[in-house]
């Protein structure tokens, strides 16, 4: 994807640093804005602050699942595209993004391309 | 007592005004009038006394020239017709008198002859003096008095008509002033009885309908204006007080100002507070759903805890069965061992024996051996003997077989010994073997015991830890659920004010936007 006149921004929330740091170097190079966060904590304000195009949400996180979190968020009037960033099965991701009404899922495959390839079709 | 004038009506001020001028008329009627009736009346006398007294000079004169008293007497008494002279004289220049009407009335001293008509008052008579000019020779005087009796009762009429027509004015100026006042100042109270009650917060009366162009209709027409200003103020309030802070006051004026300055205000602080109020709302949801997590995991720890316990405690119990069934082992070895080395001492006894019988079967077989020699020499001799010695040599040859037979016995006998050697070496060893095995389960099960002994210090001690960790994890959960509920009121709390927000409009398209959090 090329870089466009305003350059997408995504928030990645995830509570691994290596998934972060692998994440935001593969969407970096893609000409994408990436704000992370580790916490999901003041998730729904950091979306209302940033303004964010996409906003990517581990789903197994210790304090709070993530599909709650888009549920709160998504309950809370957040507007941007919620999608859902896990290793679980697909099926089941499936289930939980409509039960959420987020905008879908995106598994965590190892394949960084793949990852690319989904949020450039979540953004169109 | 002071009559303090701010303290009268409007009303009552008018009135006392007005009575104020009307007396200030009645008095100047009582006393200007008068006094002017008075001085014209004593003029017209002093004119028409002068003009006469000139009228008599030149008439007399000739008789004072002449000095005929009775043609002046004559004229004098022409004028006793008129009862307003009280006397009157004629002199001559040297002061006598030429003829006089009522001489006895007149008491004043003769003046100088003065040169024209002169008149003057004493108090109950006007005294006019003239001087009779002869066409030759000094002038005489003629003197008029003129009785001011008429002229009082005049001035006294004319007294009494000014005091009743003064009373009249009066009477009716106080009565017009009332029904004036009364008419003036009634929508003047009517405006103070509608401040009265704005004043006291009603704006619902109808506005006043005073149609006069003056001053009070012109004050009333502002005072209609200032209520129907007030009515939109108070209409834009009542609006504000709904939770609209859209609208604008389109008056001029400090206080419009103000007010739209005061809803402009509210209205940046509403929609910060909403704004507020959206983020705690989300951020209260998110350490909800936080919390019920957490709740939920501790649960889980607990369950998990009180699950290790169970475990711990069946492992104390099998430990506690593993030591009891060690302790038996370690008796039963024990006797094993005692039972081994007696059948090992037997074994070994049982050899000595078999030694013994090994000699003893020596001696038997030597013993053989030498009958069997000797019974073969028998046996030679018997045959050398002849027929004499053969029934010696039959028992020789018997004695041969015996012989064999005790040697074959002693060799089966033999051979049955060191079967039984090897049996009793076997067994030895065997209960060799049998001991040190009973010897190593003891040793094994010291072991055991004493393994298991520290297994269950180890396992109590860890059930102990275990029971620790469950009162610090139900005290955990404890306070997580307080946690949680404290959350879930904070939660509650967000919601309810995010609802309270929703009731005010900050924007022509939407309030503070409801956020209905499940």
């Amino acid at each position: 994807m090329s870089v466009s006149d305003r350059r997408k921004k995504i928030v990645l929330l995830d509570d691994s640093d290596l998934i972060r740091e692998l994440v935001r170097e593969a969407l970096e190079a893609e000409g994408y804005d990436i704000v992370d966060t580790a916490t999901p904590f003041g998730f729904s304000n950091l979306l209302r602050r940033e303004k964010p195009d996409l906003a990517l949400l581990d789903v197994t996180m210790p304090t709070l699942r993530g599909d709650k979190l888009a549920e709160i968020a998504i309950q809370h009037g957040i507007a941007c595209p919620i999608v859902l960033f896990s290793d679980r099965p697909a099926a089941e991701l499936d289930a939980m993004a409509r039960s959420v009404k987020a905008a879908g899922y995106i598994r965590k495959t190892g394949d960084m391309d793949e990852v690319v390839r989904s949020v450039a079709r979540f953004l169109k | 007592m002071v009559l303090n004038p701010s303290h009268l009506s409007l009303r009552g001020k008018l009135i006392a005004l007005i009575t104020l001028l009307i007396s200030a008329v009645a008095i100047f009627l009582i006393l200007f009038f008068p006094a002017r009736f008075d001085a014209f009346s004593k003029r017209w006398l002093e004119r028409r006394g002068e003009g006469m007294a000139t009228v008599l000079a030149n008439a007399s004169s000739a008789g004072l020239e002449f000095d005929d008293a009775a043609s002046v007497q004559g004229l004098l008494n022409g004028l006793a017709a008129n009862p307003e002279i009280v006397y009157a004289s004629v002199r001559r220049p040297n002061g006598t008198v030429l003829a006089a009407l009522h001489p006895e009335r007149e008491q004043a001293q003769m003046p100088s002859i003065p040169m024209t008509v002169t008149s003057s008052y004493a108090p109950d008579e006007l005294r006019v003096y003239s001087p009779v000019k002869p066409r030759s020779g000094a002038a005489g005087l003629l003197t008029l008095g003129f009785a001011l009796d008429e002229l009082k009762r005049e001035k006294h009429a004319q007294d009494v008509a000014v005091g009743w027509v003064s009373i009249i004015v009066f009477v009716l100026g106080l009565g017009a002033s009332f029904i004036v006042g009364t008419v003036l100042v009634r929508p003047v109270r009517q405006m103070t009885d509608v401040a009265l009650r704005i004043a006291r917060g009603d704006l619902s009366q109808a506005e006043l309908h005073i149609t006069a162009r003056d001053e009070v209709g012109r004050m009333a027409e502002a005072f209609n204006y200032m209520l129907r200003s007030l009515r939109e103020l108070a209409a834009a309030a009542q609006r504000i007080g709904q939770g609209d802070l859209t609208l604008r006051l389109n008056m001029e004026g400090q206080l419009a100002e103000a007010f739209n300055e005061m809803v402009e205000s509210q209205r940046k602080l509403v929609g910060q507070i909403g704004e507020t109020v959206i983020q705690l709302g989300s951020a209260a949801a998110e350490i909800y759903a936080a919390a019920q997590q957490q709740e939920g995991a501790s649960n889980q720890q607990a369950s998990g805890v009180e699950e290790v316990s169970r475990t711990m405690q069946s492992l104390l119990d099998s430990a506690s069965h593993v030591a009891t069934s060690t302790k038996g082992v370690l008796t039963a070895a024990e006797r094993t061992k005692q039972t081994t080395d007696a059948t090992s001492k037997r074994v070994a006894g049982l050899s000595d024996h078999t030694n013994r019988i090994a000699e003893v079967l020596e001696v038997i077989r030597d013993i053989a051996d030498r009958s069997d020699l000797l019974a073969l020499n028998a046996s030679l001799e018997a045959t050398r003997a002849g027929e004499a010695g053969r029934a010696f040599a039959l028992v020789a040859t018997e004695m041969r077989r015996l012989a064999e037979r005790v040697t074959a016995s002693v060799q089966d006998v033999k051979t049955l010994l060191a079967d039984i050697r090897a049996f009793g070496a076997t067994t030895v060893m065997a209960a060799d073997e049998g001991r040190k095995l009973a010897d190593g389960t003891t040793e094994s099960a010291r072991q055991i015991t004493l393994v298991t002994q520290q297994q269950r210090t180890a396992t109590e001690q860890v059930l102990q830890s275990m029971n620790q960790i469950t009162v610090i994890l139900s005290q955990t959960v404890q306070s997580v659920q307080q946690a949680r509920s404290a959350v879930q009121m904070l939660k509650t709390l967000a919601d309810q004010l995010a609802e309270l927000m929703a009731r005010f409009r900050v924007d022509e398209r939407s309030g503070v936007k409801p956020s209905k959090a499940a």
